[in-house]
């Protein structure tokens, strides 16, 4: 390992790299078993002495020995203070960029249906933290070919829901295009009947023509326009 | 060709570039990511027996040819794994299958595959020990098992980047070099201290 892998390397442990270089010393550690025995002593130093010195959290008597449950149920490693969240839309971006040869496996008839509908509010009970917020649902399948016109609130949160169908272990990435906007990007995973919910601020969304593209891994499989209205549109 | 070794084949035409253990070299990698990731060790295992799965059906489906690509593949591919984790799992066709089994005992053997969690404490535990101060100790627990950050550390105990560095440093390459010697103790015991693992999941079996 080169004095530039330790520095490397260190930085990653210490969680001080951004998503984008993270996410490139994750791809070398994939071909260099070197690399992947620091990374695994550290997992393993923490994994072990949180076991270890933190019984009352994980449940367990750390004196129990062979009795005691095995590490890999010890609590999850507490985040750092300085350690950067991961930004996931970066790294979508960045993995797009891959030259990766990824067949995208999204069903040949994968269809996004994003749209409008009525939209149900819900009320906020006092003192309870919640939101209003608009259900946004078209089913495009009674008219495929349409553009789906989604009437937009004046203010709060959209909910857009989304039938995806997926082949292979894919958790497709939702992107909303609209014109003079950065795009809004998601990982979705669907739920048991394929759908996946979005969750999007109105004052993110533009009245106009927009883009909804859908994709597993670096191709994009499937795009829809949709048409933003405003509520009396 | 090395022993053990197989051409992975495509329609039955041997395809010289891509080969069983060019993906069995990622798995050394590929356990300490999703290690990373999910800090379970069960899981790490189940979920790199489906990525390397995922990866061998890619490859013969001709999906994957280029060696440039793999590592690329196999973490998309993993990353998709932990992303989908507890989801219903995708059901393959037996016919599908790789027949790696005896494969999947070839691969690379990384020290945590082994380890019983009480001696990965004491392993642990050890590593604190042998640390020269009160300070380094402090050091250790409160990065490691508080989850404190590296300025808050740094405050706390008054001490400069490097000084942290090299005690974190000094940390790790001592579990690392007690995960190998551990390990390389009695290579023969661990690699059938656990029974054979199956290369796939019942539920994988479904059909």
């Amino acid at each position: 390992m080169t004095p530039l892998e330790e520095f490397v390397t260190r930085a990653y442990l210490n969680g001080e790299l951004d998503a984008a270089a993270a996410e490139a010393y994750e791809l070398l550690l994939i071909e260099r078993p070197d690399l992947a025995e620091v990374v695994d002593a550290d997992t393993s130093l923490q994994m072990g002495l949180s076991a270890a010195l933190k019984p009352s959290v994980a449940g367990r008597d750390p004196e129990k020995g062979d009795d005691a449950p095995p590490v890999a149920e010890a609590p999850i490693a507490p985040v750092r203070l300085d350690q950067k969240v991961v930004d996931i839309q970066s790294a979508l971006l960045a993995g797009r960029r891959r030259p990766f040869l990824f067949s995208p496996a999204l069903a040949a008839g994968l269809s996004l249906v994003l749209g409008v509908g009525a939209g149900y509010l819900v009320r906020k009970p006092a003192g309870a933290q919640m939101e209003m917020a608009t259900l946004a649902y078209v089913d495009k399948t009674r008219a495929i070919s349409a553009v789906p016109v989604i009437h937009l609130p004046s203010k709060g949160a959209v909910v857009l829901l989304a039938p995806v169908g997926v082949v292979d272990a894919c958790v497709p990435e939702v992107n909303l295009l609209q014109e003079g906007r950065a795009p809004l990007s998601a990982f979705a995973q669907a739920d048991e009947f394929g759908y996946v919910s979005l969750v999007v601020a109105r004052e993110a969304l533009s009245i106009g023509k927009a883009t909804v593209e859908v994709r597993c891994g670096s191709t994009p499989p499937a795009s829809y326009a949709v048409e933003l209205r405003s509520p009396d549109g | 060709m090395l022993e053990g070794e197989q051409s992975l084949a495509v329609g039955g035409v041997s395809n010289a570039v891509l080969t069983e253990h060019d993906v069995l070299r990622c798995v050394p990698g590929l356990r300490a990511l999703l290690l990373r990731l999910t800090r379970n060790v069960d899981t790490t295992n189940d979920l790199a027996q489906e990525v390397v799965i995922a990866v061998i059906l890619a490859v013969r489906a001709g999906r994957l040819r280029e060696p440039g690509a793999l590592a690329a593949y196999v973490y998309q591919v993993a990353r998709n794994k932990v992303a989908t984790q507890g989801a219903r799992p995708k059901i393959t066709l037996v016919d599908e299958l790789p027949e790696t089994g005896g494969m999947w005992n070839e691969r690379p053997l990384t020290p945590l595959e082994h380890f019983e969690a009480h001696e990965l404490r004491g392993l642990a535990l050890a590593v604190l020990e042998e640390l020269p101060t009160e300070r380094d100790r402090e050091l250790i627990i409160g990065y490691y098992v508080d989850g404190l950050g590296k300025p808050e550390l740094m405050q706390k105990l008054g001490l400069a980047p490097d000084q942290f560095d090299r005690v974190i440093s000094r940390a790790r390459g001592r579990m690392r070099e007690r995960l190998s010697a551990k390990m390389n103790e009695q290579p023969g015991m661990l690699r059938g201290s656990s029974p054979p693992r199956l290369l796939f999941s019942k539920e994988q079996k479904a059909l």
